[in-house]
C-alpha cells in the first residue's frame, strides 16, 4: 500500500521530531526565578555570573567572548534577559536568563557602557560614550532599530515612569538631552548651569578636561529630576512636566552624581572633590547636611535606615545614620578596591563587587556584617538585583 | 461597461440592450476627450518619476555598499585586532596544608596564607587608558610637592589713643610654604612643611594681645626677623585599627589638631586674625617636636590626646610639655545642618616647676544651606593666680551667597582677657574672591581695640588684603 | 453597477453625468466590496517591495517566528496593610484562573511610579465569583499610598508565537506580512543577465498572510495556523507596510478594472 521510500521518509520525519524535542528540553532551566539571583559584571573574565541570594552560590556564566570587557548589566522587568555592553567589543549581549545562554551579539556604537531599560521593557536604550551616541534596542527583535546622535559623551539614560521620555546625561557637557521615546528622537537640550563669569581668568580649569553631567536621576513621582554636574559643583533640579530648570542647589566639590534615598526624602552626592557628601531635602531642595566621607566615591546604597557610600580605592564603606543625618561609622571591607553595589529588594543587604579581589561582599544592612563570596569572576565591576532601588554603574 | 435600466419601464434588462449600446456610443467619446489631457500630463509625470526611481535605486545601492564596509570594519576591529592579554599582580588567599601543599579551598589540616601571584586576563585597553595607569602608578610611588604662596598688604590707621607707632604705616608679608608628602608605607606618610617669611605685619607695633596678622603665629621668636626661612613641621603618620587611630609623630603644630573649627581655623583661606584662627588660651607659642594621636572611628565621636614641645630653648622635654586632650562631637541637632562640638583640656610646665592648665571650647554649626555659625570659649590658668579669658563667634556665609558661587565671607569678634586685666576686642570682617582654582583674592577689615591695665587705651582699623595661590 | 433613471435626462446634463460617472468609476474601484475581495485574493500571492532606504526611514524589524515563553502580566488595584507590608486584592475578571500562590508581583503607587516594589502572593481566597489576592512586599513600603497598582507576572508557557505588534487586525481576521525577500532573490537572481553584488537589488519583499491566533501574551501572541518557526514578520514598520500594500492594491484593481472595458 505505501512505497518503500515513504514509510522511510515518514519514519525520518517523526525521528527528527522526537531530536527537535530533545533538543528542545536538553536546554534546561538553569534559573526558574530571575528574582532568586544576583548578576555580576566581570570585567576581565568577559563573563556575567549569577549567584544565587539565598545561598550566595554562583549558579552559572555565560562568557561573552575575549577582550569584550562587560561594564554594565542589567535585567529586563520581565525577568527574560540579561543585557550588558562589551565595552572593548562595542557590542551589546542578550542573554537568556532562564537557560543562562548568549541569544544575541548586537553591533552598537563605540565603547558601549551605561544603559537602561524603558519601564515597559520594550526598549533597551545603550549609551556609548565614545561614540557619543545611543543604540535603541528593540527587545522584541532584538535589533538596533535606531542610533539617536549628538550627545557629548552619554553616560547613563533614565527614563520618565510613563516612559514617554528619556534624559541623558552628558559627561562631556552641561547639559541634558530630552529624548522623545516614541519617536526615539532628541528633542531638547537642557543647560544646567554655566561656569562662572570668572572662569574666563582659569583657562585650564575649563579647558583642560570636563567633568559635566554623569546621571539624572528622578525622583519617585517621576516628577523632579536631579542633575549633578562635576565641573559646577551644583545639583540641578529639573520640572520633568515642563523640562525647565526649578533651581540649582550648591554641593560639594565635583559631584559624581545624586542617589536618591528609597523614601523619596532625600538625594545624597557623592563629592569627590572634597571628600564630603551632601544630602539634599527634596521637599525644600536644600542641603540639610555636608559630611565628611571618603576618596573616590564610587556609589551609595540605602538600606536600614542609613547609607552606604563606596570609596573605591580606600576599601571602606561610609555609613551614614539617615534618620539623624549624622556620620554612624566605616565598614572596613579590606584591602581592596571596592566598586559598585546592589540592594535585594528587601532592602536588608548589600551585594558590594570587589575588583582586585575577584570576590562579592554580602553586606548584612542592619548588623553591618560582611561576608565574602570569592572567585565569582576576574574582577568584578558591578552588581544588579531585578527590580532594586538600587542598580547603577560608575 | 455600465448597463443602464429604465427603473420604472417594467421591461427586463435583455430588451434594452440595443439602448445601452447607443448611450455607450455617446458617452465614450466625451469621457475620452476629457481623459486625453490628463492622460498626456500622467504620462510625462511617469517619465519623471522613473527617471527619480532609477536616481533613488542607484543612490541605494551606494549607501547599501557603505554599509558593508562599515560593518566589515567593525568585525575588523573587534575580532581580528588581537590584543595581549593584560597581566597583572594580585593578592590571593590559599590554603596551605602541613606538607606545604596550597590549596585552593578550606580544608581540614590547611591554615590561610596570603600570597601573591600574576594573573592573564583578556582586557582591551586604549592607549590613553594605558598611559593614565602608568602615569598615576608611578605618581603614587613619588614624593609629591606642593606650594602655598600669600601676599598680604595691611595698612594701620589708629582711631584712639595717643600717637602710635604703626598709625599710619603699610605692612606687607610674603609667605611661602613648601610640603612635601610621600606615601612610605600602607597607611603611613610623610609630611614636611618649610616655609618662609619675608616682611612685616602690623601686630609688630601695633602691640595687640593677639596677632593681627596669624601667618607670622607660632614662627616668629621676635618681631624684628624680617626674613626667616623655618621648617613649620615634619612628621611621620600612621593609621592603626582599620583607620581609626592616626598617631603622628615629629614637629608638629598641635593647633592643627586640636580646637579646629570649620570656619574659623584657616588663615589662608578664613579671618586673618590669630584670634580668630585660634583660641589664645591654648597657649602655644610655636610648633614643636610631640606627638598626637586621633581616634575618629567616623561616628560623629572624635577623641585626641597630644603631648608637643612649647619651647625651643628648652634642653629637655619635661622642661617644656605641652599636654592636651579633646572630644568632640558632631551631629545634626536641627536638621539644618551639621554641628562640631569639641571641648579640649591642656595643662603644661611653668617656670616653676609646676604646671598650668586651661580648657575651652569650639563649635561650628550649619544653620542652613550657606549659614554657618562658630564659637569659641577658653580659660586658662597664670602665675599670677589669675585667669586668663577668651571668647569669640561669627558666622559665614558661601554656597552662593557672594558674588560668585565659590566666594566666601565672614563676619567675627574676639575678646581676650588676661589675669592682669589686659583686654583685647577685635572685630574683623572678609570677603574672599575666588578668581580661579588654585588663586584667591579676600579683602579684610580689622578693628582692634586695645585696653592694657595701667596704659592708655588705643584702637586701630586695619584695613588689607590678602592674595593666596594654592599648588 | 450604475442604475440611471433615463426619463429626467437632458442633454445639458451630459456633461455632468460623465464627469459624475468618472467619478464613480474612481470611487468604486478603491472601495467597492465586490473589486475589492478580488484584489484582496489576487494580493494575498502578491508582494509589497520595500526599498533598503525606505526600511531604514520606517525602522522596519523583523522578527523570526519561533519557540517564545508567553507571559500574562494581571494587573490589578490593592489596597497595602499598616506595616507596609502585605497587598490586598479582588479580582472578579477571568484573569483569576492565572494566579498562584508564590507568582512574583510588581507593585508601585499610582503616583510615585519610580519606586517599584517586589512581592510574592502569599495567599489566595475565592470569594463568591471573586478571588481575593495577599501578595507579600520584599521590603517595607515607604510611601503611604492607599492605593497601589498590582502586577502579577503569570508564565503560560512556551509556545510558537510571534509579537504582537506584527498582527494586524482586520475585521475578523488576523494579519501578518511574512518576509519573503529570499524568494524574491533567487527569483530576480535567476532571471538577471548580469548578476554582481552592484546589481542585485536590495529591496525587501512582504507578504500578507492569515494566522489563527492563540494565547495573548504581554509582548508574544501564540500562532495556532498560519506560519512556521523560521519564517520571519514585519513587527515595526508593519503599518507602512500594510499601507502601502492596499495601496498598490487598489492601484492594481483600476488597472485592472481598466483592462475590463
Amino acid at each position: 500500500m505505501f512505497s518503500h521510500k515513504f514509510i522511510v521518509r515518514q519514519l525520518l520525519a517523526v525521528c527528527i521530531g522526537l531530536l527537535a524535542t530533545v533538543g528542545l528540553s536538553a536546554q534546561e532551566i538553569k534559573i526558574a526565578d530571575p528574582a532568586s539571583v544576583v548578576v555580576i559584571v566581570n570585567r576581565d573574565s568577559n563573563d556575567i555570573s549569577f549567584m544565587d541570594i539565598k545561598s550566595h552560590k554562583i549558579i552559572g556564566s555565560v562568557f561573552l567572548g575575549n577582550n569584550v570587557n562587560p561594564h554594565m548589566a542589567m535585567m529586563s522587568s520581565d525577568g527574560r534577559w540579561v543585557v550588558t555592553g562589551g565595552t572593548r567589543a562595542n557590542k551589546a549581549y542578550i542573554i537568556d536568563v532562564a537557560t543562562l545562554t548568549l541569544k544575541k551579539e548586537i553591533a552598537v556604537g563605540f565603547a558601549p557602557e551605561h544603559l537602561a531599560f524603558s519601564p515597559d521593557g520594550r526598549y533597551y536604550y545603550q549609551g556609548n560614550p565614545d561614540d557619543d551616541s545611543v543604540s535603541v534596542i528593540d527587545m522584541v527583535s532584538l535589533t538596533v532599530i535606531k542610533t539617536i546622535r549628538g550627545f557629548a559623551e552619554p553616560l547613563n539614560i533614565t527614563f520618565t515612569p510613563d516612559g514617554s521620555k528619556a534624559y541623558v546625561a552628558n559627561y562631556g557637557s552641561h547639559w541634558v538631552g530630552v529624548v522623545d521615546v516614541s519617536r526615539h528622537e532628541l528633542l531638547k537640550k537642557i543647560h544646567v548651569g554655566s561656569a562662572p563669569a570668572i572662569a574666563s581668568i582659569d583657562p585650564e580649569r575649563y579647558l583642560g578636561g570636563i567633568k559635566g553631567v554623569s546621571n539624572v536621576s528622578i525622583s519617585n513621582d517621576g516628577r523632579y529630576l536631579y542633575a549633578a554636574d562635576g565641573d559646577l559643583g551644583i545639583v540641578t533640579v529639573i520640572d520633568s512636566r515642563e523640562d525647565k530648570v526649578i533651581k540649582k542647589i550648591p554641593v560639594g566639590a565635583d559631584p559624581w552624581r545624586a542617589f536618591m534615598s528609597h523614601d523619596g526624602r532625600y538625594a545624597v552626592t557623592a563629592n569627590n572633590g572634597d571628600e564630603t557628601i551632601s544630602i539634599i531635602d527634596l521637599q525644600s531642595a536644600e542641603v540639610v547636611a555636608t559630611l565628611e566621607s571618603g576618596p573616590e566615591m564610587m556609589g551609595i546604597n540605602f538600606a536600614a535606615d542609613k547609607a552606604f557610600v563606596i570609596s573605591s580605592t580606600t576599601g571602606f564603606l561610609y555609613v551614614y545614620d539617615m534618620k539623624g543625618l549624622k556620620s554612624a561609622g566605616r565598614i572596613k571591607i579590606g584591602e581592596v578596591q571596592i566598586e559598585t553595589s546592589t540592594t535585594d529588594t528587601a532592602d536588608e543587604k548589600l551585594y558590594l563587587a570587589s575588583s582586585t579581589d575577584n570576590s562579592v561582599y554580602v553586606i548584612d544592612a542592619k548588623t553591618e556584617k560582611v561576608e565574602r563570596v570569592a572567585n565569582v569572576g576576574l574582577y568584578p565591576w558591578g552588581t544588579h538585583i531585578l527590580d532594586s532601588k538600587d542598580n547603577y554603574c560608575h | 461597461m455600465l448597463q443602464v435600466y429604465k427603473a420604472d419601464s417594467g421591461q427586463n434588462k435583455f430588451s434594452f440592450k440595443k439602448k445601452a449600446l447607443g448611450l455607450y456610443v455617446q458617452f465614450v467619446p466625451l469621457v475620452c476627450a476629457l481623459a486625453v489631457p490628463f492622460s498626456a500630463q500622467v504620462q510625462a509625470e511617469e517619465a519623471t518619476r522613473e527617471q527619480l526611481l532609477q536616481r533613488i535605486a542607484q543612490l541605494e545601492k551606494q549607501m547599501a555598499r557603505m554599509d558593508r564596509l562599515e560593518q566589515r570594519l567593525n568585525e575588523l576591529e573587534t575580532t581580528a585586532v588581537l590584543s595581549d592579554p593584560e597581566t597583572y599582580v594580585s593578592r590571593v588567599e590559599v590554603f596551605v596544608d602541613e606538607d606545604g601543599v596550597e590549596h585552593a579551598a578550606e580544608q581540614p589540616g590547611t591554615h590561610s596564607v596570603v600570597t601573591y601571584q600574576r594573573e592573564r586576563v583578556y582586557r582591551r585597553q586604549t592607549i590613553n587608558e594605558k598611559i593614565d595607569d602608568a602615569l598615576s602608578g608611578e605618581a603614587a610611588s613619588r614624593v609629591q610637592v606642593g606650594v602655598d604662596a600669600a601676599i598680604t598688604m595691611q595698612y594701620a590707621n589708629q582711631q584712639d589713643g595717643s600717637d602710635g607707632e604703626a598709625d599710619g604705616e603699610f605692612y606687607q608679608l610674603a609667605s611661602t610654604d613648601l610640603y612635601f608628602t610621600a606615601e612610605i608605607a600602607k597607611n603611613t606618610i610623610f609630611y614636611a612643611d618649610i616655609v618662609g617669611l619675608s616682611g612685616t605685619t602690623p601686630g609688630s607695633e601695633i602691640g595687640g594681645l593677639t596677632d593681627i596678622n596669624g601667618y607670622t603665629a607660632r614662627l616668629r621668636e621676635n618681631d624684628n626677623q624680617l626674613n626667616d626661612l623655618s621648617l613649620r613641621e615634619a612628621w611621620l603618620m600612621t593609621a592603626l585599627f582599620d583607620e581609626q587611630l592616626a598617631l603622628t609623630v615629629g614637629r608638629i603644630d598641635l593647633t592643627s589638631f586640636f580646637d579646629s573649627n570649620a570656619v574659623a581655623n584657616d588663615e589662608t583661606s578664613q579671618f586673618l586674625s590669630d584670634a580668630l584662627v585660634n583660641n589664645p588660651m591654648l597657649g602655644l607659642s610655636e610648633n614643636g617636636a610631640g606627638m598626637a594621636g586621633v581616634y575618629d572611628p567616623k561616628n560623629g565621636v572624635t577623641l585626641k590626646l597630644g603631648y608637643q614641645q612649647s619651647d625651643s630653648t628648652a634642653t629637655n622635654l619635661s622642661d617644656s610639655l605641652f599636654q592636651m586632650v579633646e572630644v568632640g562631637y558632631q551631629f545634626n541637632p536641627f536638621g539644618t545642618g551639621v554641628g562640631n562640638y569639641r571641648g579640649w583640656y591642656r595643662t603644661n610646665n611653668n617656670d616653676d616647676g609646676g604646671s598650668l592648665s586651661a580648657y575651652g571650647f569650639s563649635l561650628d554649626q550649619k544653620v542652613s544651606a550657606g549659614i554657618t555659625l562658630f564659637g569659641r570659649y577658653g580659660e586658662a590658668e597664670t602665675l599670677s593666680g589669675d585667669d586668663d579669658e577668651f571668647f569669640s563667634g561669627g558666622v559665614q556665609f558661601s554656597d552662593g551667597f557672594g558674588f560668585n558661587p565659590s566666594d566666601v565671607w565672614g563676619l567675627g569678634f574676639a575678646n581676650t582677657v588676661l589675669g592682669n586685666d589686659d583686654e583685647e576686642t577685635l572685630f574683623e570682617g572678609y570677603y574672599t574672591l575666588s578668581l580661579a582654582e588654585r588663586l584667591a583674592l579676600s579683602f579684610h577689615l580689622t578693628y582692634v581695640d586695645e585696653e592694657p591695665d595701667g596704659a592708655d587705651d588705643f584702637s586701630y582699623l586695619v584695613p588689607g588684603f590678602r592674595l593666596q595661590a594654592s599648588y | 453597477m450604475a442604475f440611471i433613471d433615463l426619463s429626467a435626462m437632458r442633454s445639458a446634463t451630459v456633461l455632468k453625468l460623465s464627469l459624475a460617472l468618472l467619478l464613480l468609476l474612481d470611487m468604486s474601484l478603491a472601495q467597492g466590496h465586490g473589486v475589492r475581495d478580488r484584489t484582496r485574493a489576487e494580493g494575498l500571492k502578491r508582494d509589497t517591495a520595500v526599498s533598503a532606504s525606505q526600511a531604514v526611514e520606517l525602522t522596519l524589524t523583523l522578527v523570526e517566528v519561533e519557540q517564545q515563553v508567553l507571559q500574562t502580566w494581571v494587573r490589578t488595584a490593592a489596597t497595602i496593610d499598616e506595616a507596609g507590608r502585605v497587598l490586598s486584592a479582588t479580582l472578579c475578571s477571568d484573569e483569576q484562573e492565572l494566579l498562584k500562590l508564590g507568582q512574583r508581583v510588581r507593585a508601585f503607587p499610582p503616583d510615585s511610579k519610580s519606586s517599584i516594589y517586589q512581592a510574592r502572593i502569599s495567599a489566595l481566597h475565592a470569594e463568591d465569583d471573586c478571588l481575593h489576592v495577599e501578595a507579600k512586599l520584599a521590603g517595607k513600603a515607604y510611601e503611604r499610598s492607599p492605593l497601589y497598582v498590582m502586577e502579577v507576572i503569570t508564565q503560560r508557557g512556551r509556545f510558537l508565537a510571534v509579537p504582537s505588534e506584527a498582527i494586524i487586525e482586520e475585521g475578523e481576521r488576523q494579519i501578518v506580512y511574512v518576509d519573503m525577500s529570499g524568494e524574491a532573490d533567487a527569483a530576480s537572481a535567476e532571471s538577471a543577465d548580469d548578476v554582481t553584488d552592484d546589481t542585485v537589488d536590495e529591496k525587501g519583499h512582504y507578504r500578507p498572510r492569515q494566522i489563527q491566533r492563540g494565547l495573548q501574551g504581554e509582548l508574544y501572541t501564540q500562532i495556532l495556523q498560519g506560519l512556521k518557526p523560521g519564517e520571519k514578520v514585519v513587527t515595526l514598520g508593519s503599518f507602512f507596510i500594510d499601507a502601502d500594500y492596499k495601496l498598490k492594491s487598489s492601484e492594481q484593481a483600476t488597472s485592472n478594472a481598466h483592462h475590463h472595458h
